[in-house]
């Protein structure tokens, strides 16, 4: 999330892509940015493009998203508007490029000034240059006065809350600061015995733990060593007593190796040196356990958890069912990562004036859009704008953001998917992912189960839609939900808007069924439909128009109807769901 | 301490009652079947937890309201007054309540006390007991006064049974109709209790299962899980080995947390009594007392932690006891041993117009003995 350079607008985003494509690339048209913007890592590292790696990650960081002709089409459809709606205001200053909407031209781009121009070079230079971090701007509301919330956003009924009651509120927790420079990670083979001596000892001086003789998974009982290192040295390996971490990408082992012990000392002598470690693993009950044995060797942890809503629902849902299976249905038992799964907001314990029928939205609760008035200098209340929950600091639900921002937890343990989201604005100053922050931070990042990891994120990466043939598609969803009510005059079902919805999802079914019909007809061809990707670079809109167009005939027919009509349909849907899962999981 | 000058002493124990109930009803869901999700809690939990989270952040506390699970395992684990909020903390009069027993996990009955204090429903009447009252009411025999005496006993004494001797055992006293509530009361042996040859053991104590414990050296028969069973015999040997689990039912937990542990101090002072000649009951007169006689002598044991709750509790409802003519209220010893200053601060905090004779089991015991 970064600070946008002077002048961009969104809407005038062909303008920069133009920039990057004419002046760093020397082309003069943007027919190849589809394929240039879509931030596939095997084209932006590609050594054609070593001069505009930098300008390219800055545009997508700036949310410039072009991964079909039709996001070109759309995108320099709107810059000309913009351009055509702002031409008589008094300060209007052409853009830079003249970029055609004729999409048989590649959409064409024509200079209008110089290279030399102010403006096209300030633009060329923010482009190779580095981005600052947005800034968190929205504080947290004064806990002494009062302030309030909607229950439904803006449209709802207002809930007063009153904490003036409160006499002090804890200081956020200190953050991690921005790690410049990072002295290498050298480990002797007996610094990991002794941390496996240690970890052994803590555990026989607890009666309730299990041993879990990690010495003995270093040196067998006869006192050899389990573990041989080797190291490059000219064309050879030599054995050496020290692991050296610098430059080290993978570990690879047979099952039951001693990987993840390997792993799990390391990280618990780092953080015994008051290193920082990241480790991620393929899923949330992994982090979760993981997190668990840490704390027991008094390791600082913090856990990098999905915050969502939904999220936190599904995580916080899923461990209830586990700790169910405990004993009592759950009741009076808990697991490791309850406390960092909490599903209750403390702010419903100071709500003053709660309107009629009101139930606290613990599952949405108001973290980040409470508003309060500001004061003047003259003491009076001024304009109301948006506030931060000034109780993150104390609140329960909070705990894992709060833990995950304090400089003192130095072992983050995540899901790979969660690196996604957004550091909480409560304890960070700037605005950023948490996958930046770590990076930025930690002196160590370990991927354990690195396939599972990959797995996770090539599903994140692909946006997958269910059209038919499953009871979780979108046909049978309609069925159920729409048609189904409809055919048996269930009361909601008599509105216009459920009449007109109908009709929509009726065109939608038929599409539906033409396309599952084509690809039936296309799969007895020679070759199979999958025969036509061969050496494609597949895109949604290549495989549509791969499957509705004959090559030989069709392909000059881009703008027929049958086409078009199913494109539309096909982008709207792969924006909701894009929409859908571009939330922070 | 109390540290914040708005939460008087009535404030932190109306957040305690709330937060009572709210324990009280989730264990009803979850005996009707229900897990504990932390989306849809009852009413009364959410509302418990919602005040304690106040409590908490106007303390500089932890927040303890966020979490069900979290909270129902500090609840299970410690007196309310070790909880960290300082509210709650000594010399709040309820400072050594405890919520919820440790094993097998249910309302304790301070919690259930708790729960009901100012309020006149009955929803806390043991559902057990009117089930049992129930069947005793349909017996057609010259006996059925100690029919209810007799089941209750039978329980706390064998809270582990094969079926057909307990039914065999119905079936000689004339209350076969109880055999159906029992086998609603019980479950099959669990797998957990299994050994890994399929046997199970039971406990010499208390009759209860042992369960297979990871620190062998210690518990080489297993763990008892009833509370007051390891109060009294921390390391847990077995009376019978039992080789099929086939036909072994144990009742569940809530009988176990609410008759047999509490059960076990009862069980001891009428031996202890019938050994000495004095001719006392178990639960006479539909479990108007503990222990009794006619009219004469009633005994009520009582496993509270905190004594001041005890006290207020007896003040506002004594029960049964009233009908008798000579009162008690026996403690457990190794209640009373545990918190220098129980019996003093009992007899301080009750309040009521009827007087009653407080004192630790041992102590009744011989008093009664002479």
């Amino acid at each position: 999330m970064r600070v946008a350079p002077d002048g961009f607008r969104p809407a005038l985003r062909a303008q920069w892509m133009a920039c990057v494509m004419h002046d760093i690339l020397g082309l003069r048209s943007l027919a190849s940015a589809p394929a240039l913007f879509s931030g596939y890592r095997s084209i932006v590292t590609h050594r054609a493009l070593a001069e505009a790696r930098v300008a390219l990650r800055n545009l997508r960081l700036l949310g410039v998203n072009v991964e079909s002709e039709a996001h070109l089409q759309e995108a320099v459809t709107e810059a000309r508007a913009w351009e055509e709606d702002h031409s008589s205001a008094d300060d209007y200053v052409e853009p830079p490029f003249e970029i055609s909407t004729d999409p048989g031209t590649g959409f064409a781009i024509r200079e209008r000034v110089r290279r030399d121009d102010a403006r096209r070079a300030a633009m060329l230079a923010s482009l190779l240059g580095v981005l600052p971090h947005d800034v968190q701007k929205t504080l947290p509301a004064d806990h002494t006065r009062r302030f309030r919330f909607r229950v439904d956003g803006d449209t709802g009924p207002d809930v007063i809350c009153d904490t003036r009651e409160i006499a002090t509120l804890p200081a956020p927790p200190e953050t991690a600061p921005e790690m410049r420079e990072r002295a290498p990670i050298s480990v002797t083979i007996a610094e990991l015995e002794g941390v496996a001596r240690e970890l052994d000892e803590e555990d026989a001086r607890d009666p309730t733990r299990v041993p879990r003789n990690f010495f003995t998974r270093l040196r067998s009982e006869e006192g050899q060593a389990v573990f041989s290192v080797l190291s490059p040295q000219g064309a050879g390996l030599a054995p050496t007593d020290r692991i050296e971490l610098d430059d080290v990408s993978h570990m690879i082992g047979l099952p039951g190796a001693g990987k993840s012990t390997l792993i799990f000392l390391l990280v618990v002598l780092l953080a015994r040196r008051g290193r920082r470690v990241t480790l991620l693993v393929p899923s949330i009950e992994f982090a979760l356990a993981l997190d668990a044995d840490l704390i027991r060797y008094a390791v600082p942890t913090a856990l990098l958890v999905g915050q969502s809503p939904d999220a936190r629902r599904r995580h916080a849902t899923r461990l209830a069912e586990r700790i169910a299976t405990l004993d009592s249905g759950g009741f009076g038992q808990t697991a490791p990562g309850a406390e960092l799964l909490g599903t209750r907001c403390a702010l419903a314990g100071f709500v003053s004036v709660p309107p009629p029928g009101f139930e606290f939205p613990h599952d949405r609760p108001p973290c980040r859009s409470l508003r309060q008035a500001a004061v003047n200098k003259d003491g009076k209340e001024g304009k109301e704008g948006n506030r931060l929950c000034p109780l993150a600091v104390a609140c329960g639900r909070q705990r894992s953001s709060r833990r995950l921002a304090d400089a003192a937890a130095l072992v983050h343990i995540g899901h790979v998917i969660s690196t996604e989201v957004v550091a909480s604005p409560h304890f960070h100053t700037e605005r950023m992912r948490e996958f930046e922050m770590l990076a930025r931070t930690s002196d160590l990042v370990i991927i354990d189960e690195v396939d599972g990891a990959q797995a996770a994120l090539d599903q994140k990466g692909f946006a997958e839609l269910d059209l038919f043939g499953s009871s979780d598609s979108y046909e049978s969803i309609l069925l159920d939900d729409v048609f189904d009510p409809v055919a048996s005059g269930r009361g909601f079902a008599v509105s216009n808007s459920i009449e007109n919805y109908t009709l929509a999802s009726n065109r939608f079914m038929r599409l539906n069924r033409g396309l599952r019909a084509h690809l039936l007809e296309r799969m007895v061809e020679e070759g199979g439909v999958l025969s036509r990707f061969k050496d494609a670079f597949v895109t949604g809109n290549s495989i549509l128009a791969r499957m509705y167009l004959d090559p030989e005939v069709d392909e000059e027919e881009h703008g027929s109807a049958r086409f078009d009509l199913i494109r539309r349909l096909f982008e709207q849907l792969v924006r909701s769901v894009s929409s859908s899962w571009s939330a922070p999981s | 301490m109390i540290n914040n000058q708005s939460d008087s002493e009535e404030d932190v124990e109306i957040a305690l009652r709330v937060l009572s109930r709210g324990f009280v009803d989730l264990h009803q869901s979850v005996r009707a079947g229900e897990i504990v999700d932390p989306y849809s809690l009852p009413q009364t939990m959410g509302d418990g937890m919602r005040i304690l989270s106040r409590l908490c952040v106007k303390a500089a506390a932890e927040d303890l309201g966020d979490s069900v699970h979290s909270l129902s395992d500090i609840a299970r684990r410690l007196p309310v007054g070790e909880w960290g909020v300082p509210q709650f903390a000594s010399p709040f009069r309820f400072a050594e309540a405890k919520l919820l027993t440790s094993e097998p996990v249910a309302p304790t009955e301070e919690c259930r006390a708790l729960a009901s204090m100012g309020g006149a429903d009955g929803i806390l009447e043991g559902v057990h007991h009117l089930q049992l009252r129930e069947i005793v009411q349909r017996v057609r025999s010259q006996s059925r006064l100690q029919i209810y005496s007799m089941l209750r006993e039978r329980i706390v004494r064998k809270p582990v049974y094969e079926r057909r001797e307990l039914s065999g055992f119905l079936e000689d006293e004339g209350i076969v109709l109880a055999d159906e509530v029992m086998r609603q009361w019980s479950s099959d042996i669990p797998l957990g209790a299994l050994r890994r040859d399929g046997s199970f053991a039971i406990c010499a104590n208390c009759g209860g299962l042992l369960y297979p414990h990871r620190d062998a050296a210690r518990f080489p028969d297993g763990r008892c899980k009833i509370g007051p069973c390891r109060e009294e015999v921390p390391s847990s040997t077995a009376r019978q080995i039992v080789e099929d689990a086939a036909g072994w039912r144990v009742f569940k937990d809530d009988i176990l947390a609410y008759w047999v542990g509490p059960g076990l101090a009862e069980i001891r002072l009428y031996d202890q009594l019938r050994g000495g000649g004095v001719d006392v009951q178990l639960y006479p007169r539909d479990d108007a007392a503990d222990v009794g006689r006619t009219h004469e002598l009633g005994i009520d044991v009582k496993s509270y932690a905190c004594p001041r709750l005890l006290g207020d509790t007896l003040s506002e409802r004594l029960g049964g006891l009233t009908t008798f003519d000579e009162r008690y209220v026996a403690i457990p010893d190794a209640i009373v041993n545990r918190r220098p200053g129980y019996l003093e601060d009992l007899r301080y905090a009750y309040r009521g117009a009827i007087g009653v004779v407080f004192g630790k089991v041992s102590e009744i015991a011989a008093r009664i003995l002479g």
